[in-house]
């Protein structure tokens, strides 16, 4: 038995198979290489290495499979794991044959480790402006943006960077259910198929109840991907009082709290809603820290006329009284009018909170505004295809 | 034994949380056909990284289960 995975962060599915059990060898497929559309998949391969099963029924296994001779192939031929030459395939792309370019962006994701993401990026972009229709090519730049925005070299479009490969992959190919995937575990609720990671709590106890300790998650999942599918917009009460409704609270500007958002789609044209996230981090540039010995986190965002938002007021509890700089993520749904299917809008939004400057520098309350932009996925289509 | 406890094993994994195949739903990407050689790709392995494909376990029948934890 061993196993092939599709996923954007490994280390989930070695939690997942440590939590049931599953002491098979796995390797890790996430640019979705193999072609593959759809999951789970079963094949019964000979010892030569030929399929001679696809999902197989388990009671028929043992005869059409384990008891059954199978033929060598007469054109079989060895094979050796080498990782690839990242300098040879590089040379081939003077060459400047998308094969060569998608190549070597490939083998740079899978076998260059982060740094080299960057440089992955850039060959997958050349091999899309020789190959601007291949939808594997925007779905593996997809997952390399969003490999960057995991790691330590990240930039602050790379999250939405990848959702926007993925939605164009999709276009393309809007049978391809690994792609759909791919944004459904961002993307909004009613848009979701299931919960792509509440087992992972649930995992982590059980793990630990047996004695052992859960296989670390280099990146944890968050409120989307533990979210439930719903059938219906749950829009938020309208009496939640503003925190700072005649603006008094002096502006950040981002000297001391960086920004990024990014704006999921329904992968549904006909469903009007969207998942935003919103990413707040301290600048390391000033030593920027949250205060968290005063009050909370807050973000308050408002709807237009017309428009609907899951919540309004989002809270984040300090994790303790100590100092610290971690990210704090808030998300929410918005649901667009039928009407306005085709129209851009700026939902006017605003995050209070308490920083301070360097170790023992100055603390302060401050606001910054944060105006989330929602804008229909054929504009941004259209828009990527004038600017290519 | 050995037979028993692979089939139980698989029946065990069929349905796994989040497929996206429905039972009865046949995959639309057609990549896998009974006959072909599977392809000798080079992936990482889960874990240590190292370099890894399917050819690794040549010599033996293999069930190879291609899946995500969602």
């Amino acid at each position: 038995m061993a196993g092939i995975i599709e996923e954007q962060h490994p280390d989930r599915a070695r939690l997942f198979m440590q939590w049931k059990q599953m002491p098979w060898p796995v390797l890790v497929d996430s640019l979705d290489l193999l072609g593959v559309s759809a999951v789970p998949t079963t094949l019964a391969i000979d010892e030569y290495g030929v399929i001679r099963m696809v999902d197989p029924e388990p009671g028929e296994i043992e005869d059409k499979f384990i008891n059954r001779t199978f033929e060598r192939p007469a054109n079989l031929r060895e094979f050796a794991d080498r990782v690839p030459d990242l300098d040879v395939l590089k040379q081939t792309t003077r060459r400047d044959a998308v094969a060569a370019w998608s190549a070597y962006a490939n083998a740079l994701v899978e076998w260059g480790g982060p740094q080299r993401t960057s440089d992955a990026i850039q060959a997958y972009q050349h091999a899309l402006r020789l190959e601007p229709d291949s939808g594997s090519l925007h779905f593996q730049l997809g997952v390399a943006y969003r490999e960057r925005y995991d790691s330590n070299v990240r930039q602050p479009e790379d999250f939405q960077n990848a959702v926007e490969q993925w939605s164009a992959a999709l276009e393309i190919n809007p049978n391809q259910y690994i792609w759909r995937r791919r944004i459904q575990q961002y993307g909004p609720r009613l848009d979701k198929p299931y919960s792509f990671y509440d087992w992972v709590i649930t995992a982590r106890k059980e793990i630990a109840a047996r004695g052992e300790i859960p296989a670390p998650l280099s990146v944890e999942p968050t409120g989307a991907e533990f979210a439930h599918s719903d059938k219906s917009f749950a829009a938020a009460s309208g009496s939640v009082k503003e925190p700072d409704p005649r603006g008094r609270i002096l502006r950040d500007a981002g000297q001391f709290i960086k920004v990024e958002t990014a704006v999921v789609p329904n992968t549904r044209a006909q469903q009007a809603s969207e998942r935003v996230h919103v990413v707040f981090r301290p600048n390391p540039a000033n030593k920027t820290h949250w205060n968290n010995e005063a009050g909370d986190f807050a973000f308050w965002v408002e709807a237009p006329a017309g428009w609907d938002v899951s919540q309004h007021l989002i809270t984040v509890p300090n994790p303790s009284r100590e100092p610290s700089t971690e990210p704090r993520e808030v998300e929410f749904e918005v649901k667009r009018p039928e009407r306005s299917l085709a129209q851009a809008a700026v939902l006017p939004a605003y995050a209070l909170y308490y920083v301070c400057e360097d170790v023992h520098g100055v603390c302060m309350y401050r606001r910054q505004e944060v105006p989330i932009t929602i804008v229909p996925r054929k504009m941004r289509r259209d828009a990527g295809s004038k600017s290519r | 034994m050995a037979i028993a406890f692979l089939a139980v094993e698989l029946t065990g994994i069929m349905p796994f949380h989040g497929a996206v195949r429905a039972r009865g739903q046949t995959s639309d990407s057609a990549e896998f056909r009974e006959g072909q050689m599977f392809p000798t790709m080079i992936f990482p392995y889960l874990g240590d990284g190292r370099p890894g494909s399917v050819a690794d376990f040549r010599g033996k029948k293999l069930i190879l289960h291609i899946f995500a934890s969602w």
